[in-house]
This record gives C-alpha cells, sequence and structure tokens, in this order.
C-alpha cells in the first residue's frame, strides 16, 4: 500500500514538472553559476573579489537576464558580476571567469579568440560546434536533460580546476 | 501496647547490611552505567546519523546543482552498506520553495511516504521505536537548495542496550554472589570469636564462676573486649572477696554487739527496776513529805489553837483558884462562925465576877476550839460545804495569829463580806494559809512590815477569782517557772521540805478543779491568780446547812 501511495506521489511530481516546462536558457543559466560554483579559477593579478560572469549573446542577452534573477549573488563568498560584451575582444578587458557566448555569437573570429581565452576563463557555449571550435564547455540538452560537455585538449591547457563533484557529470569529447 | 523489638543477630545484621548495601551500590552504579551507556549509544546513533545525512547532503549538492538525480540515485546507493540505514530521500527546492522529491534510497524496497513535509521537525535526530531520522538541508553558498532525509534502524541500538543490560546484570548477580561468598567468610570470621566471647560470658554468667577468664581471639576489637571483661571479672572477684570480709566483719560485730546489747539491756533494765523502785519510794516520799506537811500546817494550827485557848482557860483556872480561895475563906469563916455578912457580900460578888470571868473564857475558850475544830475538819476533809468566806478567811487569820503576831505585817482584806459560797473549804484554807506563810517567811524574810492584800469576787455566778499579793522580795524567773514542782525551795536544810507550792498547785488543781497562775518581778512582791468554780448561796442556805 505503501509503495503504491510513493508510487502516485512521484507520478504526480512528475506529471507536475511536465507541465510547467522550461526553456533551456532557464535551465541553462543556473547551470553557468554552479559551474563557477565548482571550479577553482587561477590567481590573477591584480587579485578580483568578484566573479566576473560574461554573457556574449544576441540583443535580448535571455540567458543573462535569467542569470540575474538567481537568488544567489555571491560564489565562494565573491560577488557575481554581470557583464553583457558585444565581442569577443572585450572578454579580456572585462577580464571574465565565466564567458557564455550563445551560438548565434558563433563565428570563426570567436574561434580564433577563444582558444586564447579558455587558459582563465571557462567559455561555455550552447552548441556542440563551439565545443569542436575550441570552446572550453557547451551545455546542450539531451534527452530532456542538460548535458555538460568538456573539450578535453581545451581542458588539459587551461589552469582552471574542475571539482570532482562537476567533472563526473561532464562529457569529455 | 507496644510490642517488644526482637534481638538483632550481628550476623543476619552484618549480611543484612553488606548484601544491602553491594547490592544498592552496584544496582545503582549498573543502572547509572546502563543509562550512561543508552545514552551514548544513542548519542553515537545520533551523531552518525547526522554527520551522515551532513555527507549525502554535501554530495546531493552538485547533484542538485546540474539537475542530477540519476548520479545522485547513483550515490545514494552506496548508503547499503550502512545496515542500519534504511531510506534516504533527496529533495530539491523549488524557486517556488517546494519541496520536490530528487532521489532516493530504500533498503530492500522498503519504501516509504515522502518525509518532504516533516523535513523540518528533523533537523536534529528523531527516535521513535525502532526508527531513527534526520534531515539535513542541500546548501549551495548559503543558500538552500534540497534536503537531505535519511531514516535508519535502531534494532542495533536496542541490541546494544539488551546486551548491555544482560551483561550488567550478569556482572551484577557474579558481584553480588561473589560478595555474598566474601560477606559470609567474613561474617563467619567476626562471629565465631564474638560467639565465643558470648559463651564464656554466659558461663560466667550462669555458673558465677568469676575466677574463669575470657580467652583471646584474632579480632582486635574483641580482645579489647575481653580485656575489659577480664579486668571487670578482677574487679567483681575483689569485690566478693571484699564484701565477704565485711560480712563477716559485720558478722562478728553483730554477735558482740547482740552480747553488749544483752548485757546492757539487762543493766538497763535492772536499773530501770531500781528506778521505778527508787521512783515508787520517791512517790511514797513525796506522798508521805505532803502528808507531813499537811500534818505540819495541823500541827501549827494546833500550837496556835492551843495558845489562842491557853489564855481563856487561864483565865478561867485563875478564876477558878481565885474561887476556890475565897471559897476556902469562905468555908473557914463559917466553921469558924467568923463569916461576916460583909465577907459573905464580898464573896458572891467576887463569885459572880469570878465566874463571868470563868464563863466567858471558857465559852471563849469553846468558841475557839469549835472554831479551830472546823478548821481542822476542814483541813483534813475536803467535803464541799457552803460557808462564808469571810468567816473562813477569819478563822485563818485566827489560826495563824500567833505567828503573825511576831511581825508587823498588815493583812487587807478585799471581798464581798456577805459572799457566801458552795466549794471545798479545806483545801482554799490550806492554800491560803501556805501562801500566807511563805510571804512571812520567804517575801517578807528581811522586812518587818510586809503587805498581804486578799481580793475575792465572783466570776459571774459560777467561779471564784481569788488574788493574792504581798509586796515582798518577790520570786526569781529561774524559780518561778519551777515554782509549783515538788521539793523547790530556797531553804533546804533550813527547815524548808519545798512541798508548799506543790501542795498549792495540786489543791488548786485537783481540789478545787481550778487553775493558779504567778506574776512576779524581783523586789516587787508576788501576785498568784486562783480561779475556781464555785456556787453563790445565800445566808438562808447557809443557816440550813449549818
Amino acid at each position: 500500500m505503501k509503495q503504491l501511495t510513493l508510487l502516485i506521489a512521484l507520478s504526480i511530481l512528475w506529471l507536475s514538472s511536465k507541465a510547467q516546462p522550461f526553456t533551456p536558457a532557464q535551465i541553462r543559466a543556473p547551470f553557468l553559476y554552479h559551474i563557477a560554483y565548482y571550479s577553482t579559477f587561477s590567481k590573477r593579478k591584480p587579485v578580483e573579489n568578484t566573479v566576473n560572469f560574461c554573457f556574449l549573446e544576441n540583443d535580448s542577452f535571455e540567458h543573462m537576464n535569467h542569470f540575474e534573477r538567481s537568488p544567489s549573488k555571491t560564489v565562494r563568498s565573491k560577488a557575481i558580476n554581470i557583464v553583457a560584451i558585444r565581442d569577443i575582444n572585450s572578454a579580456h578587458e572585462n577580464r571574465c571567469h565565466i564567458l557564455f557566448v550563445s551560438k548565434a555569437q558563433e563565428s570563426e573570429e570567436l574561434y580564433q579568440e577563444i582558444r586564447k581565452l579558455n587558459t582563465a576563463t571557462i567559455s561555455v557555449g550552447e552548441s556542440a560546434e563551439f565545443l569542436e571550435h575550441g570552446g572550453l564547455m557547451s551545455v546542450i540538452p539531451t534527452n530532456a536533460k542538460m548535458k555538460i560537455y568538456i573539450n578535453q585538449e581545451q581542458y588539459k591547457n587551461t589552469s582552471i580546476k574542475f571539482s570532482a563533484n562537476l567533472l563526473k557529470r561532464v562529457i569529455f569529447r | 501496647m507496644s510490642e517488644q523489638k526482637r534481638p538483632l543477630s550481628i550476623k543476619s545484621l552484618y549480611i543484612s547490611g553488606v548484601m544491602a548495601t553491594t547490592t544498592l551500590a552496584l544496582l545503582l552504579v549498573t543502572v547509572i552505567t546502563m543509562m550512561s551507556q543508552v545514552r551514548n549509544y544513542r548519542t553515537d546513533l545520533a551523531h552518525d546519523m547526522e554527520v551522515l545525512v551532513g555527507l549525502v547532503s554535501h554530495n546531493a549538492a552538485s547533484s542538485i546543482a546540474f539537475d542530477d538525480s540519476d548520479s545522485e540515485q547513483k550515490n545514494l546507493q552506496s548508503l547499503d552498506v550502512a545496515e542500519y540505514v534504511l531510506n534516504a530521500h533527496i529533495y530539491r527546492l523549488t524557486p517556488q520553495n517546494q519541496r520536490v522529491f530528487f532521489a532516493s534510497y530504500n533498503r530492500s524496497d522498503r519504501t516509504i511516504e515522502p518525509a518532504a513535509d516533516r523535513i523540518n521537525q528533523l533537523r536534529t535526530p528523531v527516535i521513535s521505536g525502532d526508527i531513527i531520522e534526520v534531515s539535513h538541508p542541500v546548501v549551495i553558498e548559503d543558500r538552500i537548495v534540497g534536503y537531505a532525509y535519511i531514516r535508519g534502524s535502531t534494532e542495533e541500538l536496542n541490541q546494544l542496550i539488551t546486551n548491555a543490560i544482560v551483561n550488567c546484570i550478569a556482572i551484577l548477580v557474579f558481584s553480588l554472589c561473589i560478595c555474598l561468598i566474601v560477606t559470609l567468610y567474613l561474617q563467619r570470621k567476626i562471629t565465631k570469636p564474638l560467639n565465643l566471647l558470648a559463651e564464656e560470658i554466659q558461663t560466667v554468667a550462669q555458673e558465677k564462676d568469676y575466677s574463669k577468664r575470657a580467652s583471646d581471639t584474632q579480632l582486635s576489637e574483641l580482645n579489647v573486649l575481653s580485656s575489659a571483661f577480664n579486668v571487670l571479672l578482677n574487679r567483681i572477684q575483689d569485690h566478693i572477696q571484699q564484701q565477704e570480709n565485711v560480712e563477716e566483719e559485720h558478722r562478728k560485730l553483730h554477735l558482740s554487739l547482740e552480747e553488749k546489747v544483752n548485757v546492757r539491756t539487762n543493766a538497763l533494765k535492772e536499773a530501770n527496776q531500781e528506778l521505778i523502785e527508787t521512783l515508787e519510794k520517791l512517790h511514797q516520799f513525796q506522798r508521805q513529805m505532803v502528808e507531813n506537811e499537811k500534818m505540819a500546817s495541823l500541827g501549827d494550827m494546833v500550837a496556835g489553837v492551843a495558845h489562842e485557848v491557853n489564855t481563856p482557860i487561864g483565865l478561867g483556872v485563875t478564876a477558878s483558884t481565885m474561887m476556890l480561895d475565897r471559897l476556902k475563906q469562905l468555908h473557914t469563916d463559917f466553921d469558924n462562925k467568923t463569916l461576916k455578912a460583909s465577907a459573905l457580900s464580898k464573896f458572891l460578888i467576887e463569885s459572880e465576877e469570878n465566874l463571868n470571868i470563868i464563863y466567858r473564857n471558857l465559852n471563849r475558850a469553846a468558841e475557839l476550839i469549835s472554831s479551830f475544830k472546823q478548821v481542822a475538819v476542814d483541813q483534813t476533809n475536803e467535803m464541799i460545804r457552803t460557808f462564808s468566806f469571810e468567816q473562813l478567811i477569819n478563822e485563818i487569820l485566827l489560826s495563824l495569829r500567833p505567828r503573825l503576831k511576831k511581825h508587823q505585817h498588815e493583812i487587807k482584806l478585799d471581798y464581798d463580806p456577805n459572799l457566801i459560797i458552795e466549794s471545798k473549804a479545806g483545801p482554799i484554807n490550806q492554800i491560803l494559809i501556805n501562801l500566807i506563810m511563805n510571804s512571812v517567811i520567804h517575801g517578807f524574810e528581811d522586812m518587818e512590815n510586809g503587805e498581804i492584800q486578799i481580793h475575792a469576787k465572783l466570776l459571774g455566778d459560777s467561779k471564784l477569782n481569788i488574788i493574792y499579793k504581798d509586796n515582798g522580795k518577790g520570786i526569781p524567773e529561774d524559780l518561778r517557772k519551777r515554782i509549783f514542782d515538788p521539793f523547790v525551795t530556797t531553804k533546804r536544810g533550813q527547815g524548808g521540805s519545798g512541798l508548799g507550792m506543790h501542795l498549792v498547785y495540786n489543791l488548786v488543781t485537783q481540789g478545787l478543779n481550778g487553775s493558779i497562775s504567778i506574776n512576779s518581778t524581783d523586789n516587787e512582791g508576788v501576785e498568784f491568780q486562783i480561779i475556781f468554780p464555785v456556787v453563790q448561796k445565800s445566808a438562808v442556805e447557809l443557816a440550813k446547812s449549818v
């Protein structure tokens, strides 16, 4: 009887979750925060007291907007700094720790620059192409779940350390 | 009625006391130990559960962060090694703060209802029955993103507690058995010498053989007791010996005393007999002396009577002699015929005168004798009669005249001349004679002009009060106190018998049934007050009685 009750409860929970679907941007935005949370950035000079989240998106800045709504305002006691950038070059200037690049902003020029950024910045895309062209990480929806992919080659070159809690959930490519 | 308490046995007291104390102590230790152990077990289990749920929640943080329930489900399977974990749930917190089931672990498909609603109540471990439950928030950067819930079994804890209780009881029983054995051993060590000493004391008490001594034991305290008992026996022996000596001495003294008492008793009896005889002689002597005193008084009276009667008798004899001479002369003249008429006439005249003289003097003598006869009768007779008090006084004074006329003493009389009473005249007579003669002999010893006052008056109709006073030298106080005792005199060896006032006292108190008191001051005379019962009579009654 208890098993039946639990089954019914789980079904109701599953149905309720299905009844309110989230957009990929809504799901991916928190992922960016948690990627930063489970990563250790090499110390850079001058020492920064913020964790800079840079968003290179189209004008709607959908991911950034969702990210801004996140209740978390710090990462490991460092304040979150959200930066909207227009081009990849601005990433250097803004000393981004996390750089999200939307699929629309991907370009050959970006691919060329992104490799340089990966040493100190976690570049996160939303497509497999981004990963293939030098991006460090991509968060791609797969079977109704967001999967994190890491470019193994770029992972070797970066100075950023990823927590096991993160690494055990990523798929290396 | 209070029930008499049964005497306590050292054996039972010792065993029960030691065993009770030991049992209580062991029980206390056991209970405290068990309670402490159970508490420690529970605390350890709760702590283990808290640590475990903390680890699970920590590990679940990344799963929730990356929405990786599959990985978390696998992670939770690792709890399979912790046999006491029955269920583990991970709940994810939605943006609307709803707790949504995220992942779970159920041992042997022992699924349970979600505990999402009770998460907050289980922040600290809660044990109910055989179940322990605890929850812990899943936190990322100080933000709760979900909850971990673990439900464990306390069967192991209960088993541990049961084992602990069994072990404690076993240890308790074993300890009590050891304690009982040790107690019995020690009790024998203590009570055996005690019983031995008690038996020795009982033997001494029953046989009263105080020469026995208590033997030493293995217990030093009992040795002190037996030593003290032996000292006591020594003292008792000494005391008994002393007592026997004292009793022997006492017995000897008693025998000696009895002999002495018998001797003294006999001596006393003899002395007493002698005293009785002496006293009897004294009484006889006293009675004789009193009688002699009375007779002496009577002799005095007789002398007075003789003296008083002598004068009229002498006058009578002289007158009769003269008459005889005149008669002889007349007879001669008549024979010689020389009788003259003148001589006869002279003879007749002289004869008449002489006869008158003789008559008057004989008459006087007769009166005197009659009076003295009455006095004499009164003095030797205590018959009650009616008499005139004045006549009695006059007869007394008349009888004393020969003695009184040697001195110039004055006797003043103060009483009713018509006082006629019925009483015993003799005792009154003797009383007043003795008082007057005492005043003359003792009171007026060196005086020639003493004064005696005799007052008499009736007190009512039934008592006569006679106050006798003189102005002599009085009676000293030491003599006054015993003036009425017999043989009290200041003239011993000079003719005083010392019985006069004793006679007065006896006459007043016994003869007249009255009382006498004395009041005297040195050199100011003496006063006697005599009160005795009388019956007042009239002159007619006096005349009838004569």
